[in-house]
């Protein structure tokens, strides 16, 4: 047994799972290399760390707490079962559920939406898009590059044509519908505009990738050479936008957001709190937010908070991981296949917040 | 009252048969939690969450394993659905976590008999450890856990997290690699090991 074969086995070794053959011959080969002797002292010294954290008392609170849950759910589901032997309305499960969600997981929207992103997600990681069509500065959040100017999606995104959206005349995406100071997102207090407008993206023609960079292969490829020149260094920032406002029909305004986010190629999802989360394609974001906007009564739109939250960390500690469980399946161990797929969807997922703006948008019906 | 009887109550909705087990079970339970999300609130709701899912589906427990491992899946479903909750959510911050936790160690340290010196070394160690665990990708992160914290064999963790033992195997490894990859970054490990080694030889 060689050291290669050796230390894939180490661990199990270590924790005294191997049996006949192999244990015998991992002991034989540990015994006689001083190297591996030392990757074996390592291994038991991480198992000895980890095993000595200490116990952490649970809280007695925890116990009460279960059983308060038991009690409480045993009178509910007795209740319910009472409602629904004498008729007495919809079982409590399927209420809960925001009423747009049936629509759009039957609606039109739903399977443009899954295309999408399933191809999306598919050709990530060979090849990936770039990340904004300007090229360069990459990582410069829209609240950087935007303050104060619409921009209608360009030429290469999928074009909003308003005759798709149904019977709804509320909805003119590409239009330049002027910037109403209370949804530009520039203006929330907790976003730092540090760049002039003068970085704006030229529209369209993104230039073709670069070969990828010798040192961090597909690092590298994915941000482009221009990244260094950001304040900041690669900084991988998802953002988030939270907003609310008020339709007078709820549900309709939940088909004509479905249909909106059709054309503009966004994906739709529940949020928190019956709230609605879209992600949309980053340059067109400033147009789209206007067009959800006039879906609700006017003047009920509010901007209530924007998050970002950089990933640069996971995202690179996911792709190295993804690169060695990469090269162990290249390598010939199987073993790792499912965590390799595991990775790399999750990497598609991180690309997938970078790239887009994810909207959170709260409604409150007239209604009700 | 065994086990296996307590069960039996319990999937026949007795309560209080099942408070038994909860009792018997809440310390490891929360525990895993613990190390895995690495603060002492977000341990207790999802060992609570457990709990509860766990006597609502008893229905579904043939007793095709042990009580104990069959319990321990739902926590492990639980802590990998949170987490991927979160990181949609983008709520992680391992920071917080790591602040928690010597808030915890505090406590804990201060009925130990080290000399205070020795207190505070260990419970850095400790914080670090648990800072380095934290970064682990979850499903390497539960495995080691089960292993080293919980002391599940790996046929056990295989049952537990529904993979193949191939698979318990390399995650494992991966995950102790990783670990101490980290903790050389951090600087603890190296003088760590030297420290130990020349301990073993001198013994």
């Amino acid at each position: 047994m060689n050291c290669s074969q050796t230390r894939k086995l180490l661990s199990a070794y270590v924790d005294g799972e191997l049996f006949g053959r192999e244990a015998a011959d991992v002991a034989a080969h540990v015994e006689a290399c001083p190297s591996c002797q030392l990757e074996f002292h390592d291994l038991t010294l991480v198992k000895d760390m980890v095993g000595r954290l200490p116990q952490v008392p649970a809280p007695s609170s925890l116990y009460m707490g279960v059983m308060a849950r038991l009690q409480e759910t045993a009178a509910v589901s007795a209740e319910s079962r009472q409602e629904h032997a004498f008729g007495a309305g919809p079982a409590r499960a399927t209420s809960r559920r925001p009423a747009w969600l049936r629509y759009w997981k039957t609606g039109v929207a739903a399977a443009a939406v899954a295309a999408f992103t399933f191809a999306w997600g598919m050709k990530l990681l060979p090849s990936p898009p770039p990340l904004v069509a300007d090229g360069g500065n990459s990582t410069v959040p829209p609240e950087q590059t935007l303050p104060g100017i619409v921009q209608p999606p360009e030429e290469s995104n999928p074009a909003p044509e308003p005759d798709t959206v149904a019977s709804e005349p509320v909805t003119e995406p590409s239009g330049p519908i002027g910037t109403n100071p209370t949804v530009n997102p520039g203006d929330a207090p907790n976003v730092p505009v540090t760049n002039e407008p003068d970085v704006t993206p030229p529209a369209g023609d993104p230039p073709a990738e670069d070969a990828p960079d010798a040192e961090e292969p597909d690092f590298g490829s994915r941000f482009g050479t221009a990244g260094a020149e950001l304040p900041g260094g690669d900084r991988l920032v998802a953002k988030t936008m939270h907003v609310a406002l008020t339709a007078a029909d709820a549900e309709a305004f939940a088909v004509s957001l479905a249909d909106l986010a059709a054309a503009y190629g966004a994906t739709m999802e529940p949020g928190d709190d019956s709230a609605i989360r879209l992600r949309v394609p980053i340059n067109d974001f400033m147009s789209f937010i206007d067009s959800v906007r006039q879906l609700g009564v006017p003047d009920t739109f509010k901007s209530l908070k924007n998050t970002e939250t950089d990933v640069t960390e996971a995202v690179r500690n996911l792709t190295a991981e993804r690169d060695y469980l990469q090269k162990a399946f290249a390598d010939g161990d199987e073993s790792v296949q499912e965590d390799l797929q595991m990775k790399e969807a999750r990497l598609a997922e991180y690309f997938r917040d970078i790239e887009h703006l994810t909207i959170e948008i709260t409604v409150n019906s007239l209604g009700s | 009252m065994a086990e296996s009887e307590l069960v039996q109550r319990s999937r026949d909705g007795d309560q209080e048969a099942f408070g038994q087990l909860v009792l018997r079970y809440e310390q490891k339970v929360f525990n895993l939690a613990y190390r895995f999300t690495g603060n002492a609130d977000d341990a207790q709701d999802l060992a609570q969450e457990a709990f509860v899912k766990a006597f609502f589906s008893l229905a579904d427990f043939r007793g095709q394993a042990a009580f104990g491992t069959w319990l321990h899946r739902i926590v492990s479903n639980l802590c990998l659905d949170e987490l991927r909750r979160r990181r949609r959510h983008h709520v992680i911050s391992l920071d917080e976590a790591v602040a928690t936790d010597e808030g915890e160690m505090e406590r804990q340290v201060a009925s130990n008999d080290d000399t205070p010196a020795e207190a505070v070394e260990r419970r850095e160690t400790q914080s670090r450890v648990q800072a380095a665990i934290a970064t682990l990708d979850e499903e390497f992160r539960l495995a080691l856990i089960l292993c080293d914290i919980e002391g599940y064999s790996y046929n056990e963790i295989a049952h537990i997290m529904e993979c193949p033992l191939n698979t318990v195997r390399s995650r494992i490894h991966r995950a102790r690699k990783l670990l101490k990859e980290r903790l050389q970054d951090r600087e603890l490990f190296a003088p760590a090991v030297v420290k130990r080694l020349e301990g073993r030889e001198s013994r």
